[in-house]
């Protein structure tokens, strides 16, 4: 046991002191850790084993039950929301994508940590992922004065994962900015034995946004001190990082690179197929595992890249973990006593050493000259200063869809870049108005 | 003297070897496919060591498919003997019996319009049905489901089977003093085998292929069925191709078994044996 | 159509033996009570979602403070579809897609029906590999297309290497996406036609065609006059249940090309999920819904109408 955990269940203990002193002297052997058993919802994925590693050491540590409820990826949202429909959701804790979660948090869906735990904080340590975890009603937005809606469970951001041997041979450095990747993936493309390069265009949006985010740009932003919003897709810097991703996108992939998956390219550099590409860090059990990787020990990981090396943009695409509102009282403590341990040091530390993406700074920190998990997670410690958000409104779905749409089409040229920005702002201009946001008038109109 | 090879004897020959190559190749290819290491299938490696790792996985995994298999055939086999029971008779007394024509019009389009919605559409009705009755997560709640959704399609085919039926073998039944009933169960049923054979096999791999439903309406082992599990090896950042490949060929199995036995049943001898008779 | 031939029970019943209700309900009563079980778990199980599905389509439905909140919003949700780019290319996609593939599907299912049901030898055989792609979870051929169409691993471009020909990205060009799905369509469903076709043959009458052969009737002949004939209402009914569940294809598509490249595969029903269940747009994919429902029943009522008007030269 460790003095964070314990410091963190002191006010707890002092709340329901009276009814443990009762309880002791019935049973005699209470545990101040005693806990209703909880279920978890959660999908399998490279770091579900890692996941069920932290349980069991809660489980051993505590004496409390909790249940995994494993089911495909592709139902997760579904049984999510049936969950929180009916008259008592059947799972404690459900794990929620970052491009979901703001239906469950603008729906009341989940219920935030101080009305369940009121004298918990989030330990400083944690990442907050431009504040992934929060959710300020008024606006209806992630902003960093919302209250604790979900707890960050896989600290996915977007590193660039590059073949260390062929960049040793060639002389080559990590690359920093864009140029840099356009001059490396030339010098290192050799199809169809390897390619320079590839985006993922299926779907694109969460791709491009490193690129995005990398000149400036943003799809909408929020002035937080008028309470306006204005949607900035067609704004320069957005027409910049577009013309570099096309190009990139054309220049160095695979003939197949206009309907290139996540898994796709994953096998691709797998394979020993690619030499770089960006990615979420949850993918990198992939080219470590002998099993599934013909290139073991000669991947590297970096921060992406940007137009200079200061303006860098990996974009988080995490998974937090929420408690839905319909639950008794004791379920919704007990789910979050076990996340909120799950948040301390040492268990983040078990969990990323069993192979899962932890979401504390100072576990990247303790782990980047690791033997083991420090090629990437020194890359994520120095990536922190940089992470960028996605959209978190709760439009963020029909808002990225239109991104999707408009990006394949530029991939396979059906529109240009320019009117494919245009397109996208007129349509998400649309659903925020629809949304009734307080929109500035797009700058073209 | 049907051995001499016509022009068109040819052209059917040549059709059929045609269909069963191009069905075969699609087949073979993932069952090659299934023996490999995964590092190998990516790499499109032509030959590796064959390994039996991705069926181990099956058993040895989160997912435990011979549960799931239990549960799939309870669910698939359950559902379909309901529906052949409740359609046949269905569809018999829409065929064969006077009723207002409206009364039939309206049946029809009540049954075609089930057919037609999204399945989407009865996911969060049937989530909360199930668990009111206490049945959520077991393969109840998928019969319920497939029921459902698979009765519209087998009184649809049905119905064009009992039209075939002649009508002077039911009126000689009538002569003979045989109630309705025993018209239908001896002399209607027997004729009509092929096509309630066929019936049963459609409903059985409908429900055996489900993968909506059995997402939606189970989440343990306790209720999952195979497509469920297939489904896991299909994850955000990877595709288990080794696993996912074995997870099909073996999900394709019982279901094979089960149709070598019901095609026989699709057989003129039978038919005609009751016309003759 | 079967169901408005009149009914003509000429015989005489003879006179009841044993208890009176016993004898209607096995005799007079069963026609009712024959129905009976299949209307209740259609009624009891189907009319509320088919209701609650048409109520929400003129609803704007969503989640506010923990409750599902309906309001009306008349026909908004049905203009709004006139201005969604990707449910027009989606609904396009999908017609032109039932169109080929339920037309190539009973052609082939009943070329394949005849060819097996006259063949002596193997006849078990091929019955059973013609059968076999529908046992086959679908999402499992998605991945098994996936291993035949993949760009970097896939068979046919292995193949092609191989013989030193190019390399196609089948599942990634505007050009070749759609055909590559109408392939897998075709090869996975044509069996569902060709099981029903085959069955409907089976339980033909035979004295029919014997004697057209006897008659000296040539093959062809025997085919065009007897044969599709009697089997016309089977081919009709079978297509129209293929018509109904290609309106739904999801599974193949979600592996093979999620809707890419650009918008190339997107159909309806994966878009139709996309909305309710992501987006969370609960008033709008139920009026997509609806109207998917609509396109069907057109469908529906041309096949009806074919049909008909066939029987009606026969």
């Amino acid at each position: 046991m460790n003095q964070n955990h314990r410091t963190q269940a002191g006010p707890r203990f002092r709340r329901w002191g009276i009814a443990l002193l009762l309880t002791a002297a019935v049973c005699g052997v209470a545990s101040a850790q005693s806990q209703p058993p909880i279920t978890i919802l959660i999908n399998t994925s490279p770091w579900l084993p890692s996941f069920k590693s932290l349980v069991s050491q809660y489980e051993k540590e505590t004496g409390n039950k909790v249940n995994l409820n494993v089911v495909p990826f592709a139902a997760m949202i579904q049984k999510s929301l049936n969950a929180v429909s009916s008259k008592t959701s059947e799972y404690d804790i459900l794990n929620l994508n970052e491009q979901w979660y703001s239906q469950f948090y603008s729906g009341g869906l989940v219920t935030p940590i101080k009305d369940i735990d009121p004298s918990y904080t989030l330990p400083k340590q944690v990442i907050e992922y431009a504040y992934a975890d929060r959710w300020d009603p008024k606006v209806g937005a992630s902003t960093k004065n919302g209250e604790v809606y979900g707890f960050p469970i896989n600290g996915n951001i977007q590193l660039l994962f590059y073949r260390k041997d062929l960049f040793a041979k060639h002389n080559l450095q990590p690359p920093k900015t864009w140029a840099d990747v356009e001059k490396d993936a030339k010098i290192l493309n050799d199809p169809p034995n390897v390619y320079g390069f590839v985006t993922r265009t299926s779907p694109p949006n969460y791709n491009f946004q490193a690129w995005l985010h990398s000149y400036g740009g943003t799809i909408i932003s929020l002035d937080q001190s008028t309470g306006t919003w204005s949607v900035n897709i067609d704004n320069a810097a957005a027409h910049q990082a577009l013309d570099e991703w096309l190009k990139l996108t054309w220049s160095y992939s695979p003939p197949n690179y206009a309907n290139m998956g996540q898994s796709d390219e994953i096998s691709l550099m797998a394979s020993g197929h690619l030499a770089m590409f960006i990615v979420a860090s949850a993918a990198e059990s992939n080219f470590t595992n002998p099993n599934t990787s013909s290139v073991v020990g000669k991947i590297g990981a970096a921060v992406t890249p940007g137009p200079t090396a200061d303006a860098r943009a990996p974009t988080s695409g995490i998974w937090v973990m929420g408690i839905p509102h319909n639950l008794p009282k004791a379920k919704q403590l007990a789910a979050a006593k076990f996340l909120e341990w799950a948040m301390t040091k040492p268990a983040e530390l078990a969990y990323a050493k069993a192979g899962g993406v932890p979401v504390r700074q100072d576990v990247y920190e303790e782990l980047a000259k690791d033997p083991k998990y420090g090629w990437w997670m020194q890359a994520v410690a120095d990536s922190t200063p940089y992470i960028k958000a996605q959209v978190r409104i709760k439009e963020t779905p029909q808002i990225l869809s239109v991104i999707d749409r408009v990006l394949g089409q530029a991939v396979i040229k059906k529109m240009t870049a320019d009117q494919a920005l245009k397109q996208a702002a007129t349509e998400i201009h649309q659903i925020m108005v629809k949304g009734g946001y307080k929109v500035a008038p797009l700058s073209s109109q | 003297m049907r051995r001499s090879l016509t022009p068109y004897g040819l052209l059917r020959t040549v059709l059929i070897v045609v269909a069963v190559i191009a069905t075969l190749l699609p087949v073979l290819v993932t069952l090659v496919t299934s023996f490999k290491i995964p590092r190998s299938i990516i790499a499109g490696t032509w030959f590796s060591t064959p390994t039996l790792q991705n069926y181990a996985a099956l058993f040895t995994g989160s997912g435990n498919f011979l549960r799931l298999t239990g549960n799939s055939l309870i669910a698939s086999l359950g559902s379909t003997l309901i529906i052949i029971v409740v359609a046949s008779l269905a569809a018999y007394s829409l065929t064969r019996f006077r009723w207002p024509r409206a009364w039939t019009v309206t049946v029809i389009a009540l049954l075609l319009f089930v057919q037609m919605l999204p399945p989407i559409v009865f996911v969060g009705p049937f989530y909360l049905i199930s668990r009111n009755l206490g049945i959520y997560d077991t393969p109840l709640a998928l019969i319920m489901a497939y029921m459902v959704l698979n009765l519209p399609l087998a009184v649809f085919i049905l119905r064009n089977f009992f039209a075939d039926v002649p009508r002077e073998l039911e009126d000689a039944a009538a002569v003979d003093g045989a109630t309705r009933l025993g018209t239908f169960t001896r002399i209607v049923l027997p004729i009509t085998t092929p096509g309630i054979a066929a019936t049963g096999i459609l409903t059985f791999i409908f429900a055996w292929n489900d993968f909506l439903f059995a997402l939606s309406l189970t989440t343990t082992p306790r209720g999952m069925t195979i497509p469920v599990g297939v489904a896991n090896f299909a994850q955000n950042y990877q595709i288990l191709y080794g696993n996912l490949t074995a997870s099909a060929i073996y999900a394709a199995v019982p279901a094979i078994v089960l149709v070598v036995f019901a095609q026989r049943y699709i057989t003129k001898g039978l038919a005609l044996g009751a016309v003759k008779g | 159509m079967s169901e408005t031939t009149p009914v003509t029970r000429k015989a005489k019943r003879p006179a009841t033996t044993g208890p009176r209700g016993v004898r209607w309900l096995l005799d007079a009563g069963f026609k009712y009570w024959a129905l009976a079980p299949a209307l209740a778990i259609l009624a009891l199980l189907t009319l509320y979602p088919a209701v609650q599905l048409i109520r929400m389509s003129f609803s704007s439905v969503g989640y506010a403070g923990g409750h599902i909140a309906w309001s009306p919003v008349g026909l908004a949700n049905f203009t709004q579809i006139l201005g969604d780019a990707t449910a027009m290319v989606a609904f396009r996609n999908t017609l032109v897609f039932v169109a080929i593939t339920v037309a190539c599907e009973t052609l082939l299912g009943l070329a394949l029906a005849l060819a097996v049901s006259e063949s002596r030898r193997l006849s078990g055989f091929y019955r059973t590999v013609l059968m076999l792609p529908v046992l086959i979870p679908p999402i499992g051929i998605g991945a098994m297309w996936l291993m035949m169409y993949d760009f970097n691993y896939g068979f046919i471009d292995k193949v092609l290497s191989a013989l030193h020909l190019t390399p196609q990205p089948w599942l990634a060009t505007t050009r070749l996406a759609f055909p590559s799905i109408l392939v897998v369509d075709i090869w996975h469903w044509t069996s569902f036609l060709f099981l029903i076709i085959l069955a409907g043959l089976e339980s033909l009458p035979q004295d029919i065609n014997e004697a057209a052969q006897i008659d000296g009737a040539s093959h062809f002949q025997r085919l065009w006059h007897v044969t599709l004939p009697l089997l016309r209402p089977t081919i009709t009914v079978a297509a129209m249940l293929r018509t109904i569940f290609a309106f739904k294809i999801f599974d193949e598509i979600y592996l093979l090309t999620n809707g890419g490249p650009g918008d190339s595969t997107q159909v309806i029903t994966p878009y139709i999920q996309q909305v309710f269940f992501i987006q969370g747009r609960m008033g709008y994919a139920a009026a997509l819904a609806v109207v998917t429902a609509l396109l069907i029943t057109i469908f529906v009522i041309v096949y009806q109408r074919v049909d008909a008007a066939l029987s009606g030269q026969g």
